[in-house]
């Protein structure tokens, strides 16, 4: 072999073979389980909200690298991941051009102007939602009763109209008779996607278990919720639901899983996501008790906690061998 | 004790150890760089033309060079290393006829002065292959050496090495030259045992440790690590860098060393490889140098372990090993830690603890797209660092923080850059700002 140069690089030579489309695809194959689960709640109006919301991120995302005259970033499924997101957040009695108008906004403002995939401070289906939830709080509250749920709701004996899911709106003492295993199995009424804590627990461990999440985010963000409510409720049993009312309903389980572990608007460190986890979960409880926020109050919080992250990431770190003094 | 990784690291199926050591055949030219280890480069002591015998001191300095095949000297000529350098190379041609030095043996090792047995090693010249390959007799020296002298007498302040750390299985999983000699061992271990009476001669150290995979089968070894008194310490064969001098360190002394700006035998540490230690044998009761050292050449998942001289090409190596010489990358070590060659047409060095051969298709070409803050290099880093923020200070040319953020602590195991799912060349921007640090510290 004369004067053949071969590729010369920077170890290490091989690599796992994971790209940012393989997690973000993980993450919609997570997402999944309680997709469908909505889907059978809900009936066709969830699928065509949930399809509404996708077209509309793919087609805003697609619209502006036209117009921006760069190359197509559709690629890497994120817009598919952010308008699924924003339409599983969405109660399905929403008129169908909230979503759209929803999925719009959140690329438009949630995601493009911060450049690639990587630098939005806040997740953008989260931008999109709250623009929503400010907007029309009267239309965002729209929930439709569950098909199966009537046995559900009969133990509680509480018809849907009093039974939107942000706990505070419910009369403390009614909220102490519905059956924590039922809510947590998905028998409850809520934003589509986010109604069966079940299901998102297993999406969500299947995302820890495959690397692409990290479990300290929802550790966090459940314990600070639980912790919350537990305290809350053991000041005043009649003025506060319990924890297990406060976990299992709204978009707890959602956030825990989903958007506690979103990659770009959570800190890296190990102890800068616990921080980021507990201090939205203790922050979503203040919301539900005491604002006057009709909707969205976790998904306000997580918000809110994001732009901490890079005050969070500072956090400082001991790496080995700088936690023991040397003589 | 076990290694306390805590779920970081990367999981790599260990290959499994071939039985057999391949010998290659001693070649009938060697050329011989004169730079063999991370030292000062050695200066020859041979001229063109000399005539010079198997085992004859050919060049002089941190770890001499002797000759590994009988012959005459033929030139010196430059070749490029993989790091890019010209090192000067001395050529020798074959010619059996002239002989062999007769090495002076010694029977009783044990009953000379430690001076004098670090003496005879440092005249082997032997040099622990890896990253960074350093020179033994400048390890054991380190780790013995005084930490400064009482000023109103004179006296020395000793620095004990408290652990003496045998490795017997390589860091980097695709490699099995560790764990080839090792199981060489199965039949008779009285050169180990005596290896290690030499070392602790030396060292005074008081514990040593065995370090074993945990599927590692070396019944006699440990059997002799129970006469002993030696530690044990078994590690998951297939967690990467489980067997790094660092975690070694950290695991038989049960304390952190502090890795940044010093090497791990400053804290009073030694990690050697076994067959590191077994060329000491060699050494001190032989006087027998370095003249040929194991090799893993690996393809695809064939891995063979060669024992060849040093001085051999590459491509006369890949040749025994069965391969032809089409390939799209070929990597002087392990492919987690080794160095790219731009050819095979380069001599084996003591240095090289493998050669691995990929094809066109397995080279991996960085996309470096933007980090998405996944966390992921975080969760691996066996060091605990935020690799992919310490890529960005390297990135964007923010050097200082980047020194903040600990960048010297990082051991460029390349853990961070496997699992990176935006593709960034993480080793090369930490390796970059290393030397700009560098370069502004000595500027």
């Amino acid at each position: 072999m004369a004067h053949k140069y071969l590729t010369v690089s920077m170890s290490p030579h091989i690599r796992q073979g994971r790209t940012v489309k393989g997690m973000i695809s993980t993450t919609i194959v997570a997402l999944t389980p309680a997709m469908l689960w909505g889907f059978w709640q809900f009936g066709y109006k969830a699928v065509i909200l949930v399809a509404l919301g996708v077209v509309g991120a793919v087609g805003t995302e697609a619209a502006l690298c036209v117009i921006r005259k760069q190359p197509l970033t559709l690629g890497d499924n994120h817009a598919v991941l952010v308008g699924l997101t924003l339409a599983l957040l969405v109660p399905s009695g929403v008129p169908w051009w909230m979503v759209l108008v929803g999925a719009i906004m959140a690329i438009l403002v949630g995601k493009a102007p911060f450049g690639p995939l990587g630098g939005a401070p806040i997740n953008p289906a989260l931008v999109g939602l709250l623009i929503l939830a400010i907007s029309w709080p009267g239309e965002i509250t729209s929930y439709d009763f569950p098909t199966t749920a009537d046995a559900a709701f009969a133990v509680a004996d509480i018809g849907p109209a009093e039974a939107p899911v942000d706990a505070v709106t419910i009369d403390p003492s009614d909220a102490g008779e519905y059956c924590p295993f039922m809510l947590f199995s998905g028998l409850q009424v809520g934003p589509i996607g986010a109604i069966s804590p079940l299901l998102l627990l297993l999406g969500g461990l299947y995302l820890i278990v495959q690397r692409v999440a990290r479990w300290q985010g929802p550790l966090g963000f459940l314990l600070g919720l639980g912790l919350a409510a537990a305290i809350m409720h053991g000041i005043d049993p009649g003025g506060f639901p319990p924890g297990s009312f406060q976990l299992f309903t709204g978009m707890a389980f959602f956030g825990a899983f989903f958007l506690c572990t979103e990659w770009t608007s959570t800190p890296v460190t190990p102890w800068g996501l616990f921080l980021f986890g507990f201090g939205a979960g203790v922050l979503a409880l203040i919301f539900r008790v005491t604002g006057g926020l009709p909707f969205g109050r976790v998904a306000f919080a997580i918000g809110f906690f994001s732009l901490l992250t890079p005050l969070l990431d500072r956090i400082p770190l001991t790496p080995f061998g700088k936690g023991v003094r040397h003589a | 004790m076990d290694i306390s990784l805590s779920g970081r690291g990367v999981r790599l199926s260990r290959l499994p150890t071939p039985d057999t050591i391949q010998v290659v055949p001693a070649p009938s030219k060697v050329r011989l760089p004169l730079r063999q280890s991370s030292g000062s480069p050695c200066i020859a002591a041979v001229e063109k033309g000399d005539e010079v015998k198997l085992g004859q001191l050919i060049a002089e300095g941190p770890a001499p060079l002797h000759a590994p095949i009988a012959g005459r000297v033929v030139g010196l000529e430059e070749l490029p290393a993989a790091d890019g350098s010209k090192v000067p190379v001395l050529v020798i041609e074959g010619d059996p006829s002239l002989g062999a030095v007769r090495y002076e043996a010694d029977g009783i090792p044990l009953k000379r002065e430690p001076e004098l047995l670090l003496e005879r090693i440092r005249m082997a010249g032997i040099v622990q292959a890896g990253r960074e390959s350093l020179v033994l007799a400048d390890m054991i020296e380190e780790a013995i050496a005084p930490r400064g002298h009482i000023a109103a007498t004179g006296a020395a302040l000793s620095r004990p090495v408290k652990h003496l750390v045998v490795r017997c299985l390589d860091t980097d999983p695709f490699l099995a030259n560790l764990a080839a000699v090792t199981a060489g061992l199965a039949v008779d271990v009285s050169d180990l045992d005596l290896a290690m009476k030499v070392l602790l001669h030396i060292t005074a150290a008081e514990q040593v440790h065995i370090v074993l995979g945990k599927r590692q089968q070396a019944a006699t070894l440990v059997a002799l690590a129970a006469d002993h008194d030696w530690q044990v310490l078994r590690i998951d064969d297939d967690t990467y860098p489980a067997a790094s001098d660092e975690l070694l360190a950290a695991a038989a002394s049960g304390q952190e060393p502090d890795v940044a700006w010093r090497r791990v035998d400053q804290s009073g540490t030694l990690v050697l490889d076994i067959d590191v230690v077994l060329a000491v044998v060699a050494a001190v009761r032989d006087g027998k140098p370095v003249l040929e050292r194991t090799i893993t050449v690996l393809r695809g998942s064939a891995l063979r372990v060669m024992r060849a001289c040093i001085g051999t090409s590459f491509d006369e190596i890949a040749r025994v090993a069965g391969h032809d010489g089409v390939y799209g990358k070929v990597i002087l070590g392990g492919p987690l830690q080794g160095l790219a060659h731009h050819t095979t047409d380069f001599p084996l060095t003591k240095a090289s603890p493998g050669l691995t051969l990929q094809e066109q298709a397995e080279v991996v070409h960085d996309r470096n797209e933007p980090c998405i803050s996944c966390g992921l290099c975080a969760m691996v880093c066996p060091m605990r660092l935020v690799p992919g923020m310490l890529s960005r200070y390297c990135e964007y040319g923010q050097w200082d923080d980047a020194e903040q953020a600990h960048l010297f602590t990082c051991t460029e195991c390349g853990c961070c850059a496997f699992v990176c799912p935006a593709g960034r060349s993480m080793v090369q921007f930490m390796v970059q700002g290393k030397n700009e640090v560098l370069a502004r510290r000595t500027a």
